[in-house]
């Protein structure tokens, strides 16, 4: 996998994170949870799931989408799709 | 059955399990009635008789406790959400003159506060949901028994099943849940994880959960989860309230009660009517989902003409709808003086307009009143336009359940920020659910009224160039 395709999975990641959650880019990191900030509430996690579904064009199982309680989560989750981080 | 309400009853359940808690530990009937009668004891001691009280309602054992203990012992309770922001708790216990705040916890603060309750208000609920609206329904003790047994009529609830906290107890859906399980003597998992979280599903499978509800919001999420997919053998019907559901919504429920072979209650009502007011037969949900149903066991729904208020009786003729029963509220609380007041409500005008087709079933047209139902909660819009007044004036909102439109005229960058604001800290709204316009002028009619259907369309069409 090339260093250039995960820097733009890495970009995408954040951006989707960005717009579903409503916040800066910068606040997005790894350690970021699931109703850990106001932001990411059940509203925000359903946008966000459709949003990384059409960004990175897979279709995410029931149990994957309730286990994305984290960033980090979020890309380990979706490296079993084949998205490389 | 002898008592004034399920709550008086819970002895009668004897061993019964009447609450699960997610660490698996249970509490019989016989032991809540014990908990909820120590706690009144409390109650009797420190607060003042026949004041009011509020507590936040967490799905918790102490706070269940709590608001069974005030119906026990016929202490006016108001129910506001767990999260409720400190500075709308005390705007609400100064307008109310509420004279102890339970937490979660069970923990009570006194205030300076002393205000009598009329003796036959035992509860109130807020109209909106957990914006900290002002406005709230009181709502007696028959109130609150009849609209249980109402439901356990025309629910398939069994002894033997438990249903989770899928909706919060402060709202008059999530607690009619709580209420009529406890009438019909089965059991209610007590769980504050979010409907989106891993734990909720785990839970849903570990406790047999026996059915689900939700607001369209929550179908939304079902739908994004594939619930279909789901193994829930437990599950035996979902109920869906707390606004209508949009088309491809509607789809989905369909789609979804013939893939589970479950049958889906779509059901109507109001907390001014306690809880549920009307209700589609599931065996009528592929023909029918754009129906109310018909009213409940004890209801009666009716229609009038919204200028004379004269009886509708012909089908297909748009009306006001009203109903009737035992479950309509006392009255509406604005402010400490309401809560004296002697009045009793014996029909109810919903500010819902209806027609009724020759099978006897109602289906909604339309509105009278301005508000929206967003994510099951209510929105008036008129009050909103108060509210954004502070900010710009002149300021215009319209929309549907599903998207919120507020349009202003002055030319301030910063101003879009601002609105945004206001409605993500004030109303917890996702900017997908909303859109703000700044328009050279807002749209009239030649009566020089605002124009709301222009300004959806607008809406609309800006959505459409994006």
């Amino acid at each position: 996998m090339s260093n250039d395709l995960i820097q733009t999975n890495t970009a995408k990641l954040t951006a989707a994170f960005a717009t579903a959650l409503v916040v800066a880019d910068t606040q997005i990191h790894d350690d970021l949870a699931y109703n850990s900030i106001k932001e990411w509430d059940s509203t925000a996690h359903m946008l966000l799931i459709a949003e990384l579904e059409n960004v990175f064009d897979v279709m995410l199982d029931t149990d994957d989408i309730i286990d994305m309680s984290s960033v980090a989560q979020a890309k380990a989750i979706l490296g079993k799709y084949g998205v490389a981080f | 059955m002898k008592g004034l309400s399920f709550a008086h009853r819970l002895e009668l359940f004897g061993e019964a399990i009447a609450l699960r808690l997610p660490d698996h530990s249970t509490i019989s009937y016989l032991q809540l009635a014990k908990l909820a009668d120590q706690y009144s004891g409390t109650l009797n001691k420190v607060v003042p008789a026949h004041s009011l009280l509020a507590l936040r309602f967490s799905s918790t054992l102490s706070a269940v406790v709590a608001y069974l203990a005030a119906l026990r012992c016929g202490k006016a309770l108001l129910l506001l959400a767990p999260d409720l922001a400190d500075s709308q708790t005390l705007a609400l216990v100064e307008r109310l003159q509420i004279a102890a705040l339970i937490q979660s916890s069970g923990e009570i603060q006194l205030t300076a506060c002393q205000q009598k309750v009329r003796s036959d208000c035992a509860l109130l609920l807020s109209t909106s949901g957990s914006s900290g609206s002002p406005k709230s329904v009181m709502l007696s003790l028959q109130n609150i028994e009849a609209n249980a047994r109402a439901i356990c009529d025309y629910l398939p609830i069994e002894s033997t099943d438990t249903a989770i906290t899928a909706l919060p107890l402060h709202y008059s859906y999530g607690l009619s849940v709580l209420n009529s399980h406890l009438y019909q003597g089965a059991s209610i998992l007590l769980t504050e994880a979010p409907i989106m979280s891993k734990d909720f599903w785990q839970q849903t499978r570990d406790f047999h959960i026996s059915s689900l509800q939700g607001v369209p919001f929550s179908y939304q999420l079902y739908r994004q989860l594939r619930l279909e997919r789901m193994p829930r053998p437990a599950l035996r019907y979902l109920t869906q309230a707390g606004g209508k559901l949009n088309s491809s919504l509607t789809d989905y429920v369909q789609q979804l009660s013939s893939t589970l072979q479950k049958p889906v209650y779509l059901m109507y009502g109001q907390t001014e009517a306690t809880a549920r007011i009307a209700y589609l037969p599931p065996k009528l949900i592929q023909q029918y989902a754009d129906c109310i149903g018909k009213a409940i066991p004890g209801g009666e729904l009716l229609l009038r003409d919204p200028g004379t208020k004269n009886l509708i009786t012909e089908d297909f003729t748009e009306g006001e709808l009203c109903y009737r029963g035992p479950n309509v509220m006392l009255g509406y609380a604005s402010c400490a003086d309401d809560l004296t007041s002697t009045g009793v409500l014996t029909e109810l005008s919903t500010g819902d307009l209806a027609e009724r087709l020759p099978n006897g079933l109602y289906r909604i047209v339309g509105r009278l009143s301005r508000f929206l139902k967003i994510q099951g909660k209510r929105l008036q819009l008129d009050h909103l336009e108060q509210q954004l007044s502070v900010l710009t004036d002149p300021v215009c909102c319209a929309g549907t359940d599903d998207l919120l439109v507020v349009a202003y005229t002055q030319q301030e960058p910063a101003l879009a920020e601002q609105i945004q604001q206001l409605l993500r800290e004030q109303l917890q709204l996702h900017p997908a659910l909303y859109k703000i316009l700044q328009l050279d002028a807002l749209p009239v009619l030649s009566n020089g009224k605002a124009d709301y259907q222009a300004l959806l369309q607008l809406a609309t069409e800006s959505s459409h160039a994006n």
